[in-house]
């Protein structure tokens, strides 16, 4: 350690003060630093130019973005069936820039008999186009993979002469580009739920295409790629929010059971030479609709066809969208309020003397008899018109019958998850008096007729949410047709959603032992050999447009469950103007029956006796 | 302080050459510190472009898959179609039962076999987790100067 005493004074001459030139110049620290600050500001340079300039392809503001073509979701039905899925198509365009305009009618000829379309027509587009000069002629968007390679081995002999007289192939002379387009490997089954989705387009039309078109249309994504950290957190938009996945559908119908109530519509259409056939099987106690059948049914492979049925029916799903007077079967929920208001009871009795007067009309029964006293399971029974009419008008009063039509539901969509549900309607005691003179206001003739199924307008549909409100306890369910959809690999269950308690669980059950009763004794034509069924006929006339009644056409239909003492199944049957009889005991029970059977194998329902004899070894 | 030392700073100080080589010494380490710095968020950048496009292509690849197996399932679905099944049943000799041709052998102990469901695991109701990262770790360097250091409003 040196004494700092001996440290000369500033001025004096020391080894430290010694000048810098003389070892290292001044110029060799600005060589240093200039190097270091070329560096540096290389490296600045660089990162701006990689943090702030857009990459090519890329989204200018940050973070790798593609577009991606995702194909629409699936639809399943409850087993994992595939009801709707996707096939890849090739758009074809033709170069006819590299084809020389000699060979254009060969080449155009071939490929319109591939396509099946107009040789001729496609020939003088091709030339048109050529004759302006044009590079590409798009020629289809929906070529399938064997007429792609058919296409492919007949280019492959294309050939012209060149000036030299060489034979020359035209280059690339077709291209094909990939795409996704909707396929429905079943054919036109459940094509009524489904709906379809117009091909070159992703947007579903009709029942579950449509109503779940958000969660299942795929199309063009954006996918984003963070490649610098500020870029990772999630942005909260809407585009980014969305799942980048289309979701996949399993749906509550059974695929075997639709196909089964298809296949009992059409024969029932062929029987009775109905217009048309409607069959709904529902779950009575979840809401859930195992089948929704329908014949006619819309052909959505032919864009042709379909638009024909359209014209025709003015309906997609005939279930949802075309109300009608559903006449008898109506009666259970006439009858079904008057037990829970208490106003009647299972044996109150009724004298039938074949007619009912009320101000301004008079009902008849079917047949136009009395059948004297009746208690109100003969009412159901025999079907009395008359019976039904002073119940509703008599012991109900219009506030209660109409207060028990909106809890049923009644002139308001069900809520079921398939577009252009319709929700029917009739005129109640609290309408507003009718705005013109000629319009027609409601009447107490009108209380009396919806007391059996005439003058309201109602969907197979809410007649099954209906009967499965008298069939469970009571409970009004949101009918459904979604079971659960499927996001990244994981379900997200439908919830069975319970809207409100209709009427007393006393009331349920005495009205499944009426209808089973009375089916008992008076349609036998619905019964199943071993299997305990409930339910109710109805025969309803059609109204014309001179607001009058069609004389030799009617609504026949059928609505009941079994087991008769533990619904499960709820069936609704409805045939439109059958020819071979207008009565639906004799075309729609018939119907209903063969469905109970077809379900009892399909879904192992065992026959009551063997049912009772193991509910009773449970313990 | 001593004298000495007094004297020493003194010297020190008066030498130009020395205040010459303090000032370059002090532009030298701004530079390097910023280099440094600048060269990490660039390595970073760099490396998250090269993560970032290689995540790109295995996407693209596992869509290219996803939807080849769905254009396999339409055309599975398709060959093992209701009707198709039907056929083949009734070309086989089979032929449809009515409820009357089944017989129920009652088990003692087993019930009744449920609906078969398709094997999706369901997917928890609890709320998902955020994976988002706080601002702090995700906002770049530059951001951070700009709008958070010098208060420049973000566009």
């Amino acid at each position: 350690m040196p004494d700092v005493r001996t440290v000369p004074r500033p001025d004096e001459s020391l080894p430290l003060a010694e000048a810098p030139q003389e070892h290292f110049p001044l110029w060799r620290y600005l060589v240093m630093l200039s190097v270091v600050l070329v560096m540096g500001l290389t490296v600045i340079a660089r990162m701006v130019v990689l943090q702030l300039e857009p990459i090519e392809g890329l989204a200018p503001e940050g973070g790798y973005q593609e577009a991606v073509a995702v194909p629409r979701g699936m639809i399943y039905d409850r087993d994992g069936h595939l009801l709707a899925g996707n096939q890849e198509r090739y758009q074809l365009d033709i170069h006819i820039k590299t084809i020389p305009e000699s060979l254009i009618p060969q080449v155009g000829r071939e490929v319109a008999q591939v396509l099946n379309v107009d040789a001729e027509r496609l020939v003088g587009i091709l030339l048109a186009e050529k004759g302006k000069n044009t590079e590409n002629v798009q020629v289809s968007k929906s070529v399938t993979e064997v007429q792609r390679e058919q296409l492919e081995t007949l280019a492959e002999d294309w050939v012209y002469l060149d000036a030299e007289g060489n034979r020359v192939h035209p280059k690339d002379p077709l291209s094909f580009v990939p795409h996704m387009v909707r396929f429905y490997p079943e054919g036109d089954l459940a094509s009524n739920v489904l709906g379809f989705v117009p091909p070159l387009s992703d947007s579903g039309v009709g029942g579950v295409e449509e109503y779940y078109n958000d969660l299942l249309k795929g199309g063009t994504r954006w996918v984003s790629y963070a490649y610098a950290p500020w870029n990772m957190t999630d942005k909260k938009d809407e585009k980014d929010v969305k799942p980048p996945q289309p979701v996949s559908l399993y749906l509550t119908l059974d695929r075997d059971l639709q196909g089964e109530a298809e296949d009992v519509a059409r024969k029932a259409v062929e029987d009775t030479k109905a217009s048309s056939a409607t069959i709904v099987v529902a779950d009575p106690h979840t809401g859930a609709i195992l089948a929704m059948a329908q014949y006619p049914r819309p052909d959505v492979r032919d864009p042709d066809k379909l638009a024909a049925f359209l014209e025709q029916w003015q309906a997609y799903n005939f279930a949802i969208g075309r109300p009608y007077e559903p006449g008898s079967v109506f009666k259970i929920v006439t009858m079904a309020a008057a037990l829970d208001a208490g106003v009647v009871e299972p044996d109150t009795t009724y004298m039938d003397t074949g007619q009912f007067r009320v101000p301004g009309a008079v009902f008849f029964n079917w047949d136009r008899r009395g059948r004297g006293e009746q208690t109100m399971t003969g009412c159901l029974q025999y079907s009395l018109n008359t019976c039904l009419a002073w119940v509703a008008y008599e012991k109900l009063g219009s506030e209660r019958f109409y207060g028990y039509l909106q809890a049923f539901g009644f002139g308001q969509p069900t809520g079921v998850d398939l577009s252009d549900e319709a929700p029917g309607g009739y005129r109640s005691a609290f309408d507003p008096p009718p705005a013109r003179p000629n319009e027609i206001g409601w009447s107490l003739a009108d209380l009396a007729a919806q007391g059996f199924g005439q003058a309201i307008f109602v969907t197979p549909l809410q007649m099954v949410v209906a009967a499965s409100a008298i069939a469970n306890g009571g409970y009004l369910v949101t009918p459904h047709v979604l079971s659960f959809e499927v996001l990244d690999g994981y379900r997200y269950a439908y919830r069975p959603d319970v809207q409100r308690q209709v009427i007393s669980e006393k009331t349920s059950r005495e009205m499944r032992k009426m209808l089973a009763d009375s089916l008992q004794s008076e349609t036998k034509r619905a019964l199943v050999p071993g299997y305990s069924v409930a339910g109710k006929t109805g025969t309803a006339q059609i109204a014309d447009q001179t607001r009058g009644y069609v004389e030799d056409a009617t609504n026949a239909s059928f609505v009941g469950w079994f087991p008769a003492d533990d619904p499960q199944y709820v069936i609704y049957v409805w045939l439109e103007r059958p020819k071979t009889s207008p009565w639906a005991s004799v075309v729609a029970a018939p119907v209903f029956a063969e469905m109970v059977q077809r379900i009892a194998v399909l879904e192992k329902v065992p026959p009551d006796k063997v049912r009772h004899s193991l509910s009773a070894a449970q313990p | 302080m001593t004298h000495a030392t007094r004297s020493l700073r003194q010297a020190y100080r008066e030498l130009p050459w020395r205040q010459q080589l303090r000032r370059l010494a002090w532009a030298l380490a701004a530079i390097v510190i910023v280099t440094s710095v600048v060269l990490l968020e660039v390595h970073f950048s760099t490396q998250n472009i090269v993560l970032g496009s290689e995540w790109q292509r295995t996407r693209r690849r596992i869509l290219a898959t996803q939807n080849e197996n769905l254009v396999l399932e339409s055309r599975l679905a398709e060959l093992t179609s209701r009707q198709v099944l039907l056929s083949q049943a009734k070309e086989q000799g089979y032929r449809p039962v009515s409820p009357e041709h089944v017989h129920y052998v009652p088990v003692p102990a087993e019930a009744m076999p449920a609906p078969a469901v398709p094997n999706i695991p369901e997917a928890k109701l609890s709320p998902r987790t955020d994976d988002t990262l706080p601002e702090a770790y995700t906002i770049s360097l530059i951001k951070w100067l700009m709008y958070d250091f010098f208060l420049v409003p973000e566009p």
